[in-house]
């Protein structure tokens, strides 16, 4: 049976395309970077990072560019640059829907607790 | 004080959520896991409250098994040792990070794991049919006297197969269910559930328990088998004897010298049997008779029935007569040239005796119902 691609990204998966955005990064150098983008909200486990990078590199997202030693750097591929684009997109427009939406509750809002008042 | 120390552990390595909960408890208590096992060895340290996790080991290289645990010990994860498919990580920081904080990657790292070992679980199914076909050959095969292995010894065997087949199938069915129920609860965000690991150790307890139980009672049983079985020369068998002696059912070959002429006792429980050989390996005398005390009458009914056909194996050509005598619940003459052969059966007491004559075995009808009536 043939593996489903990935097309959706948890947060975690998210942050660590986004690390490798701008340079190509160590393990560490990504769990640091995770937690200071996002001020500690996006614990990343070393069980999570590490699955992550691998099935990553499986699916051609990102790869391998230096090893030295038992420290291993990646950099993200085009896919993975598309993906991540594809995710920022998909989040925009959950943004935008969760925006609009709240909006048009505030607006409701004020009417909605004359009703209730007695 | 003791520095390293054994603990019953919990057995079903699927419920990895109880097993990790287990481990930290002996971790409260002070004891750090150095090697798994149904008595997994522990090392003292500090009691101290910790996390455990269980980390699928994946197929991993050494260099890459040493890179993750460089990467895991960097994060506060500090690799114990393995324990059957995965290995086991401690963490004495409560600030750093669990092992999987994403529930989805948690999913996958355990995937390949979990598929595995449905496939292997199920896989064990043919070679359990397997094994139990083998244990049950003497069945299948035909010319092994089945009745005869089952009463002198091999039930007990057999009802160990049997239960051993019964526990394992259970062990499957109970394996494959909670590992499908780990694959969804991964698939859904859930992390592994924490039983009760009181509940699992006792289980393990029960399981040891019996499991060592029904080895101890099959070997037991064996040896009392095999130091009860007595072999002796005819002329120092204990008196009576149970059989009509070749000097009655065939005078004529009873003065040569027996090149084999040995009586053998044995009780297993469901039979008490007697045998008697006696013979010349030129083939011009020859007597056999066996006579069993069966605990049941069904069973003596069958071994009666397992008598008359293998008589009737080795001389399809032979005549047969069915005494109509009420000294027998049943019996029966067969004849087949200078092989003849009497089986009877009264009560629980079955009789087979097979002698080289030409002489008519229904003329000493009265020794052998002496001899069943001897031996009730």
């Amino acid at each position: 049976m043939a593996k489903e691609p990935l097309k959706v990204l948890t947060e975690s998966m998210f942050y660590v395309l986004l690390s490798l955005l701008r340079q190509e990064r160590c393990g560490t150098e990504i769990v640091e970077y995770v937690d200071d983008a996002t001020a500690g909200r996006v614990p990343l486990g070393p069980g999570t990072l590490y699955t992550i990078l691998a099935k990553f590199q499986e699916e051609g997202l990102i790869r391998e560019t230096a090893v030295e030693g038992r420290k291993r750097t990646y950099a993200i591929t085009d896919r993975g640059r598309a993906l991540f684009r594809q995710e920022l997109s998909r989040l925009r427009l959950c943004v935008g829907d969760g925006e609009r939406e709240e909006r048009a509750a505030e607006r409701a809002l004020p009417g909605t607790e004359r009703r209730e008042l007695p | 004080m003791k520095d390293h120390r054994r603990f019953l552990a919990p057995m079903d390595l699927w419920d990895v959520g109880t097993v990790e909960a287990w481990l930290e408890e002996r971790a409260v208590r002070g004891w750090i896991l150095m090697k798994w096992g149904t008595f997994p060895l522990f090392e003292r340290m500090k009691p101290c409250a910790c996390r455990v996790r269980l980390d699928p080991q994946g197929q991993r290289t050494q260099t890459e098994q040493e890179e993750a645990d460089e990467l895991y010990a960097g994060m506060g994860w500090r690799r114990a040792c393995p324990l059957g498919d995965y290995l086991v990580y401690y963490c004495f920081d409560p600030t750093a990070p669990d092992l999987y904080t994403d529930p989805a990657t948690q999913a996958w790292a355990w995937e390949k794991l979990l598929r595995r070992t449905i496939r292997r679980t199920l896989l064990c199914l043919p070679l359990l049919a397997l094994w139990l076909f083998l244990q049950f050959d003497d069945l299948w095969s035909g010319g092994g006297r089945p009745v005869e292995r089952f009463l002198m010894g091999m039930w007990a065997v057999w009802l160990f197969a049997l239960w051993w087949v019964g526990q394992a199938l259970w062990d499957i069915v109970r394996h494959v269910r909670g590992v499908t129920r780990l694959k969804r609860r991964l698939a859904a965000g859930v992390p592994p559930a924490r039983g009760d690991t009181g509940k699992a150790v006792r289980r393990t307890l029960r399981h040891e328990i019996v499991t060592w139980g029904m080895i101890v009672l099959l070997a037991a049983f064996l040896a009392f088998v095999v130091v009860g079985r007595q072999e002796m020369d005819l002329a120092d068998a204990p008196e009576p004897l149970p059989y009509v002696a070749l000097e009655v059912l065939a005078p004529e070959t009873a003065t040569l010298d027996m090149d084999i002429h040995r009586c053998e006792s044995v009780n297993s429980l469901l039979t008490d049997h007697r045998e008697i050989d006696q013979f010349r390996w030129d083939g011009q005398a020859s007597l056999w008779a066996g006579l069993d005390r069966v605990a049941l009458e069904p069973l003596a009914e069958i071994l009666y029935q397992e008598r008359v056909d293998t008589f009737l194996d080795s001389w399809p050509d032979a005549e047969v007569r069915q005494v109509a005598d009420s000294r027998f619940d049943e019996a029966v003459v067969i004849g087949a040239g200078e092989n003849q052969c009497f089986a009877g059966r009264l009560g629980r007491t079955v009789l087979a005796e097979r002698v080289r004559t030409d002489r008519d075995l229904t003329d000493h009808l009265d020794g052998f119902a002496a001899v069943l009536a001897e031996f009730q």
